[in-house]
């Protein structure tokens, strides 16, 4: 192990203008008051912030924190070049986008006065607050926040790898824009070979967007409708368990819906693994092994923390989320036993969550606490565990589903009833979203 | 949501649409400027030709919106659907009557 250390100072020398001016501003009305305001004392807090992974919610709490905290240094630690806006990859998969539309430079989106290191972190050493990273450098800090996102196990549905997407008739929209399209690719591929049987897999646990492998079910049946002749395709759904969604609402929309459209469903049927080339896949069904023939597959394989977390002290040792997601206070987002660690977005282990909605959410609560945290104070701020899936029920209508710890609808618009398929949520799903989750990433929202 | 939010949001939303909005401002400038150095005022009599033809491009448009999302016109099935597809067909009607109204004036052959 490298005992070199990484300089991760010079990042307060490019202040923006919009800081200086707060600070300008707020030093003006101290004067004027003669007191010391919270938010200023605040601003002043000091230390050595790390944020591990530049996706939705390292960038949308970086440029939070380089606003927040004029005084703190912030590094960033990521190797990916490119960021993706994943909420469209269904879009690319199901024909609608192309892929370039849900790719844009990283750099765009890290802020000025941030330190970005480019490269992965190999090891969180909890302990000594110390990172090892790929690039053979040491980084320590005094805070840290884990926002690594999660990583697809391909490899652990048998005889499936991420190449064979694509080929054989196997689709999976997660989770890069060259699986998306290349999925809608291969049920392109599927339509046009004129029938057969498609073959959809649920949420074998806990996956990013659970709504997704629906939304593939609901975007296929209008692609197969289109056609004039969807009797002559047939199409299957395997759960593991005996539900397709958390809520009961939308959970009894979805199979009533499927009823009506000759969605042919199969509950308790965990996929087991595929015979790619003999097209077959088999279950571990409560009455034994079973297989099935199909045409095309759409693979949701298991999800879980990246092992370099899995593997380390932060992870969850106890409770349904042990071994696989970072521990965290579901309400707080602090580590529950290593106060000056956050977590963010999909790698926690907490119900629910894991979507970019969720981060919007939680970003704003791991700034307060992690503020708070710098100043010895209490993390107060909660995370009620808001989620949101526009639910595409067909290409060209959604149902908006906003919800919270518990399966609580938190609707936010007045005007959008949740029960409703509907146009204009499905125009905020084609048109208003990525726009919103930029600017969230702006740390705007 | 605070307002540099909104902006925020509404400057995404809008910057593949730039040019579009850039070009209809242009006409709609252009247009009225044109007319009214050959006697066009805002209030001029309605000509009917206007008037008809404003409604049926507002009409089209609340048709091939849906389209151009990539929907259709039979998703729209809320109420909330129906508000917004008319203010885009009223929008796109007023943008419409705008232009048609004084371009009248322009091309008729003397002025009143
Ligand atoms: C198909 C699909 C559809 C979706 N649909 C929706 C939707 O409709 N609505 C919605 O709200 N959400 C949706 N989501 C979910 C949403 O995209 C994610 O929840 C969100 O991106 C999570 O953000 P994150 O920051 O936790 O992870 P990510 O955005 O995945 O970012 C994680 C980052 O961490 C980096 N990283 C990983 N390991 C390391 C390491 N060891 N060292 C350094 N960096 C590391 C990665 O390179 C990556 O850049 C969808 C996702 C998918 C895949």
């Amino acid at each position: 192990m490298s005992s070199k250390k990484l300089k991760t100072g010079a990042s307060h020398a490019a202040l923006t203008r919009r800081d200086l001016l707060k600070v300008g501003l707020g030093g003006a009305a101290v004067s004027m008051t003669g007191m010391t305001p919270a938010w200023s004392r605040d601003s002043n807090a000091r230390g050595h912030i790390v944020i591990v992974g530049a996706g939705a919610g390292g960038l949308a709490l970086a440029n939070r924190l380089a606003r927040r905290l004029p005084m703190a240094e912030v590094s960033l630690v990521d190797s990916k070049p490119q960021h993706w806006y994943q909420p469209g990859l269904t879009m690319v998969a199901s024909g609608v986008w192309r892929a370039d539309e849900v790719i844009s430079d990283n750099q765009r989106w890290v802020p000025s006065g941030i330190n970005w290191i480019q490269a992965r972190v190999t090891r969180f050493e909890a302990e000594d607050r110390r990172l090892q990273l790929d690039s053979g450098d040491t980084l320590n800090y005094d805070y840290l926040v884990v926002a690594t996102g999660l990583q697809v196990n391909y490899e652990d549905v048998e005889g499936f790898s991420a190449d064979m997407i694509g080929q054989h008739g196997i689709g999976c929209v997660y989770d890069t824009p060259d699986h998306a399209a290349k999925t809608n690719q291969v049920i392109a591929d599927w339509i046009d070979s004129g029938g057969g049987t498609g073959l959809f897999i649920g949420a074998p646990g806990a996956v990013k967007c659970a709504g997704a492998p629906l939304k593939m079910t609901f975007t296929t049946l209008s692609r197969l409708e289109d056609t004039g002749h969807r009797d002559q395709y047939d199409v299957h759904f395997a759960s593991a368990g005996d539900r397709v969604f958390a809520v009961d609402f939308y959970n009894d929309f979805v199979l009533q819906r499927w009823q009506e459209q000759g969605v042919e469903r199969h509950d308790h049927h965990p996929l087991r693994g595929i015979d790619a080339s003999a097209r077959r896949a088999w279950f571990d069904t409560p009455d034994g092994e079973r297989s099935m023939d199909y045409d095309f597959i759409h693979i949701v394989p298991p999800m879980s923390a990246p092992d370099v977390v899995r593997e380390s002290d932060l992870v969850w040792t106890d409770g349904p989320f042990a071994g696989n997601w970072l521990e965290v206070d579901q309400y707080t987002m602090q580590h529950r036993r290593y106060p000056e660690v956050f977590g963010l977005g999909d790698v926690i282990g907490a119900p629910i969550n894991k979507t970019a909605a969720s981060v919007k959410a939680q970003a704003p609560v791991v700034e307060e606490n992690l503020v708070a945290v710098m100043n010895d104070r209490e993390p107060t701020a909660e995370h009620n565990g808001y989620t949101s899936c526009p639910l595409i029920t067909g290409i060209g209508k959604a149902m908006l589903a906003e919800f919270g710890y518990g399966n609580v609808l938190l609707p936010s618009f007045p005007f959008i009833d949740p029960k409703d398929e509907s146009w204009a949520v499905w125009i905020m799903k084609d048109r208003m979203l990525k726009p919103a989750y930029y600017a969230m990433l702006d740390g705007r929202v | 949501m605070n307002l540099m939010s909104i902006l925020t949001i509404g400057w995404y939303t809008l910057q593949p649409l730039l040019w579009v909005i850039v070009v209809a401002v242009a006409l709609l400038v252009l247009v009225q400027l044109l007319a009214r150095v050959r006697g066009y005022y805002f209030l001029a009599p309605a000509k009917i030709v206007s008037v008809v033809m404003s409604f049926m491009v507002g009409l089209w448009a609340m048709v091939i919106v849906p389209i151009l999302t990539d929907s259709s016109f039979t998703m729209v099935a809320t109420g909330f659907d129906w508000f917004a597809l008319t203010l885009v067909g009223l929008g796109v009607g007023a943008y419409c009557w705008l232009i048609v109204h004084p371009m009248i004036y322009l091309f008729r052959p003397s002025l009143p």
